[in-house]
C-alpha cells in the first residue's frame, strides 16, 4: 500500500499543477482584463477615467507582468493559503469566501451522505427484486429525480416546507442568525435548513447512482459463480453480501471521484435559487466580470476536489479490491 | 536454498520517486509561510515520501530467500516464516492506471506473528508466489478472490476450500 501511495500522490503533483495552468490560461483567454471591463462599464456610465489612475491599479494588480510572472504569483500565494486578491470585491479572496467554503463543504457533504444512504438500499432492493412492483415503482422514482431539473424541484421544496413546516423561504439559516455567532439555535436552523438543498443537489446523483447499482448487481447476480453458491445451499443474504455486493461495489467507490466537484459546482444554480451562501453564485459572478483570482481560486478548489476524490476513490478500490483486470475489464 | 534481491534498476527508481517527493513536499515545506492545513498537508506528504525512501534502503540491503523449511527476508528488519506457521497468505495488485495496467503485485505472508511483504519487482516473483501458493494449498488456506484471480494472472492454479465458489471461477 505504501508504494500505491506514493505512486498516488507522485501523479496528483503535476496533476494539480497542470490544471492550476490551464486554469490561468483559460481565465486570461477572453480579450481584455478585469480593468478593461470595469473601465468600459464606467464609460458606459459616462464617468470620466483617469489614465494615471488606471495605469497605477494595473501595477498594483501586477495585470502589467508577463501571463507566466502571473501565474507564478498565483500558484506561489496558493501554495502559502493566499487566494489572490478579488477586483471587483477589493478585498482578499480568501476574506470573500470565508464561511462560504464552510457552507458548500456542508451542503457538498450532506448531500453525498443523502445519495449513498437512499441510493444504496434501492439499488440493492431493485436489483434483487428485479421487475417487481418495487422495482417499477423505485425505477420509476430515480428517473423522474434524473429528469426534473434542480431549480423546479428547489422551488416546488421551498413551497411544500414553508408552507407545511414554517421553514423561511431560502439562505441556510434564519435570517436572525446571519452574521450571528454558532449558538445551538443557529446550528439547529442551519440544519432545518439544510434539508431542502440536501434532497434537491442529491436526487440527480441518488437516481444515477440507483441505476449503476441496479445495473453493475444485476450482472453479477446473473453470473454462474452466483448459481453455483446458490446451488451448494449458500444463503441468499450471505451470498449476496460477500460476493456479488462486493463486485458491484467497484462503479459505486470509484463515483466519489465525480461525485464531489459535480455536487459543488452542479450546485451553482439551486445556489442561486435557494438564495444559498455557498461559493457556487459568486464563482458564477467571479467568471463574469473576469475576476482572475476569485475565479482562478474556485475553479482550482473545484480541481482540487476533484483530484481528492479520485484519490480516496482509487485508494478504497485498491484496498477493496486489489484484483489484477485483464482483456478491458475483465477479470481473469 | 534460492536468493532473491530487488534489482538496482527498480530501486533507483524507488529513490527517485522518495528522492523526487521529499523535494516537492519539503522544500515549501521549509521555506514558505504556508497556512497551518496545507503545512500539515505537506508535513504528512513528506513523512510518506521519507518512510518510503527508507523502506527502499531496507529494500537495497535485503536478500530474500526460500527453501523447504520456509521464507526470510535477511537484512535490517528481517522476516522469516516457517512453511509450516504459515497462517495467511494474500496477493494484491495495484495500478495507478485507469485501465488498470502497468501495475505491480504484492505478496502478503503471515504466520507466527510475524508479516512478510514482497513487490513483484523482486526478482524471482513468480517463483516465489508459486511455492507460497503450494504451501497455502497444503496447509488448506482460505485465500481471497481478489488473491485467488491474481494467481491465476501469474499462471498459478490453487485449490482451496473458498477457490470453488469464488467469481471467476465457477
Amino acid at each position: 500500500m505504501l508504494s500505491y501511495l506514493v505512486h498516488r500522490i507522485l501523479i496528483m503533483i503535476p496533476t494539480l499543477l497542470t490544471i492550476s495552468a490551464l486554469i490561468f490560461i483559460i481565465i486570461q483567454l477572453p480579450p481584455g482584463d478585469y480593468l478593461e471591463t470595469y473601465i468600459a462599464e464606467l464609460e458606459s456610465q459616462g464617468a470620466n477615467i483617469d489614465p494615471e489612475k488606471i495605469q497605477f491599479l494595473r501595477e498594483q494588480y501586477g495585470l502589467d507582468k508577463p501571463m507566466i510572472v502571473q501565474y507564478a504569483y498565483w500558484v506561489g500565494g496558493l501554495l502559502q493559503g493566499d487566494m489572490g486578491y478579488s477586483f471587483e470585491y477589493s478585498l482578499p479572496v480568501s476574506q470573500i469566501i470565508g464561511d462560504k467554503l464552510l457552507f458548500t463543504f456542508l451542503v457538498a457533504f450532506a448531500s453525498v451522505l443523502f445519495t449513498y444512504i437512499v441510493a444504496f438500499p434501492i439499488g440493492v432492493y431493485s436489483a434483487t427484486h428485479q421487475y417487481s412492483w418495487a422495482d417499477y415503482g423505485l425505477t420509476l422514482i430515480g428517473f423522474l429525480g434524473l429528469a426534473t431539473p434542480h431549480f423546479l424541484l428547489a422551488l416546488v421544496l421551498l413551497y411544500v416546507f414553508n408552507r407545511y413546516f414554517g421553514i423561511s423561504i431560502g439562505g441556510l439559516m434564519e435570517p436572525e442568525f446571519i452574521d450571528q455567532s454558532w449558538t445551538f439555535d443557529k446550528i439547529l436552523s442551519v440544519m432545518q435548513h439544510l434539508i431542502v438543498p440536501t434532497i434537491v443537489i442529491g436526487t440527480a446523483g441518488t437516481a444515477g447512482m440507483i441505476r449503476r447499482l441496479r445495473a453493475n448487481l444485476l450482472d453479477e447476480l446473473q453470473k454462474q459463480y452466483v448459481v453455483t453458491a446458490r446451488a451448494k445451499g449458500l444463503a441468499p443474504l450471505k451470498l449476496l453480501i460477500k460476493y456479488p455486493l462486493r463486485m458491484s461495489l467497484n462503479p459505486f467507490i470509484s463515483d466519489i471521484g465525480h461525485l464531489l466537484p459535480e455536487l459543488v459546482s452542479g450546485s451553482v444554480i439551486v445556489s442561486v435559487v435557494m438564495s444559498l451562501p455557498t461559493t457556487g453564485p459568486m464563482l458564477l459572478r467571479s467568471l463574469q466580470s473576469q475576476d482572475m483570482y476569485l475565479a482562478g481560486s474556485f475553479l482550482m478548489f473545484l480541481a482540487m476536489l476533484t483530484v481528492i476524490g479520485m484519490f480516496v476513490s482509487d485508494l478504497a478500490l485498491a484496498v477493496l479490491d486489489p484484483r489484477i483486470r485483464l482483456h478491458g475489464g475483465a477479470t481473469k | 536454498m534460492i536468493e532473491h534481491r530487488y534489482p538496482p534498476a527498480e530501486l533507483t527508481r524507488d529513490y527517485v520517486r522518495a528522492g523526487f517527493g521529499l523535494v516537492v513536499t519539503g522544500v515549501p515545506l521549509l521555506s514558505m509561510h504556508a497556512s497551518p492545513v496545507i503545512m500539515w498537508v505537506l508535513a504528512v506528504f513528506a513523512a510518506l515520501f521519507a518512510i518510503f525512501g527508507v523502506r527502499t534502503a531496507i529494500r537495497h540491503m535485503t536478500i530474500v530467500r526460500v527453501d523447504g523449511a520456509g521464507i526470510a527476508a535477511v537484512g535490517p528488519m528481517g522476516v522469516s516464516i516457517d512453511w509450516n506457521d504459515l497462517g495467511r497468505m494474500a496477493l494484491s495488485y495495484y495500478s495507478t492506471r485507469r485501465d488498470r495496467t502497468r501495475g505491480w503485485m504484492q505478496l502478503r505472508l503471515s504466520g507466527g506473528g510475524r508479516t512478510l511483504r514482497l513487490d513483484s519487482t523482486v526478482e524471482g516473483f513468480r517463483d516465489i508466489v508459486a511455492i507460497a501458493a503450494r504451501h497455502a494449498e497444503l496447509k488448506r488456506l482460505e485465500l481471497n478472490s481478489a488473491t485467488i484471480g491474481n494467481l491465476a494472472a501469474l499462471g498459478i492454479e490453487v485449490h482451496t476450500p473458498a477457490a470453488a465458489a469464488e467469481p471467476g471461477r465457477a
